[in-house]
């Protein structure tokens, strides 16, 4: 079953990223018939200069997306945040060159982005709906590009991270016994099976340490001393690299405080085991 | 997939609850779902609708659509709501109970959803590990 799973998931990730193309070149068109109520002339001259610096900044976008798995810490984030706009400028300073009109208003549309750079990262979408009807229009020109950007840099960033959650879901699905082993679970049940599982898993080491501790003066007990005494030190060692592990999962058991929900689940994980070990 | 999966389950028991109280909104009372939508528009085509012999309209109507028009009822959207409300904070409940057996240091420190999760799947995989040496 895990070939097969892979190759989904490769043929997912690759619809996705059709999607994402797809996605990418319809998004500039929505936007600019609102933000353009002039004649047809004027039309023609914002769709040809949103279609020509789409090109480039589709590029950094995608970019950012693979950057941001690297930072998935707060600060980083920050840092990713800066980044981007650096991207956008420099995207902004390829298209301005082609046209004397636009290369007035660049510095002044870097400014005003650069101010709103912090909320306009925490709501995007509310940003941008404010954003069209207050700007004028050669505000709103230059304005557009950078607005699409952002909205498919987020969507896409949005897109990675569920893509990640699903696939840690999907591998901690594989750790768990079930029976039939491929049954598929819900991520609620996924959780709450780990839950049982793990709880299961920390009692047999606590048992099995305690077996093994208690072990070693049973065989002293009986009479043949010899052939007992060899089994004896091999259970010895065995002890000792439970106990060493055993530092680890003392942890959870602090954190463990229902001991009387703890003896159902011993139950469940058992009869959950079972078929494993046929 | 999953959410897809999730939605798939918890739709199936409302639709037979929502069947039963569907039908005896039909039966009952056109008039107060025709009140309860609040729009005008709507309210003239039922009014119009139970002119002409609501039944006869009913049983007009495919099956498509009267399962649309009931879904879009203000009381299916409130429990459809109340139940997604439910089952994201079992959800979340999950994930704070799981976060409490995982071993970190501090104890109590604060995890995002995919940190449990990977943390989950190390500390399943070295217990195993553990138990089958």
């Amino acid at each position: 079953m895990c070939p097969p799973q892979a190759r989904a998931e490769v043929g997912s990730a690759m619809t996705e990223k059709t999607e994402m193309v797809c996605a990418s070149s319809p998004a500039p068109a929505p936007p600019s018939k609102p933000a353009s109520p002039g004649p047809l002339s004027t039309e023609e001259v914002d769709h040809r200069n949103t279609c020509t610096p789409w090109l480039p900044p589709g590029v950094p976008v995608i970019n950012l997306g693979h950057t941001r798995p690297i930072g998935a810490a707060m600060p980083t984030t920050e840092l990713s945040a800066f980044r981007p706009s650096l991207l956008q400028l420099t995207a902004l300073g390829r298209a301005p060159p082609t046209l004397a009109v636009h290369y007035h208003p660049h510095p002044f549309l870097n400014s005003v982005y650069i101010g709103p750079a912090g909320p306009f990262s925490i709501f995007p979408n509310s940003r941008l709906k404010r954003r069209p009807s207050h700007s004028e229009l050669d505000l709103a020109d230059g304005h557009q590009p950078q607005k699409v950007a952002r909205r498919v840099f987020t969507n896409s960033r949005e897109r990675w991270r569920q893509q990640h959650v699903n696939g840690a879901f999907a591998e901690l699905r594989k750790l768990l016994p079930t029976h039939p082993p491929d049954r598929k679970l819900s991520k609620n049940e996924v959780l709450r099976l780990a839950m049982k599982y793990i709880g299961f898993l920390v009692r047999l080491l606590r048992d099995q340490t305690a077996v093994l501790t208690s072990g070693p003066s049973a065989p002293g007990s009986r009479k043949p001393p010899a052939r007992r005494g060899v089994e004896g030190s091999a259970r010895f060692g065995a002890g000792h690299r439970v106990e060493a592990a055993r530092s680890q999962p003392v942890l959870p058991g602090d954190c463990d405080g229902d001991p009387n929900g703890s003896v159902r689940p011993i139950k469940l994980e058992q009869t959950s085991l079972s078929p494993e070990v046929r | 997939m999953m959410l897809n999966s999730d939605t798939m389950e918890l739709d199936l028991p409302p639709t037979h609850s929502e069947t039963e109280s569907g039908f005896s909104d039909c039966g009952g009372g056109p008039g107060p779902d025709g009140a309860g939508s609040g729009d005008p528009g709507v309210v003239q085509v039922r009014s119009s609708e139970l002119g002409e012999s609501g039944r006869k309209d009913l049983q007009h109507l495919s099956r498509e659509e009267r399962r649309r028009r009931r879904r879009a009822t203000a009381k299916y959207r409130t429990a459809h709501a109340t139940r997604e409300r439910i089952r994201v904070e079992a959800f979340n409940l999950a994930f704070a109970e799981l976060r409490k057996l995982l071993p970190t240091l501090p104890p109590d420190k604060k995890l995002s959803k995919i940190e449990i999760l990977r943390l989950a799947i190390c500390y399943i995989s070295y217990l195993n590990h553990v138990l089958d040496v």
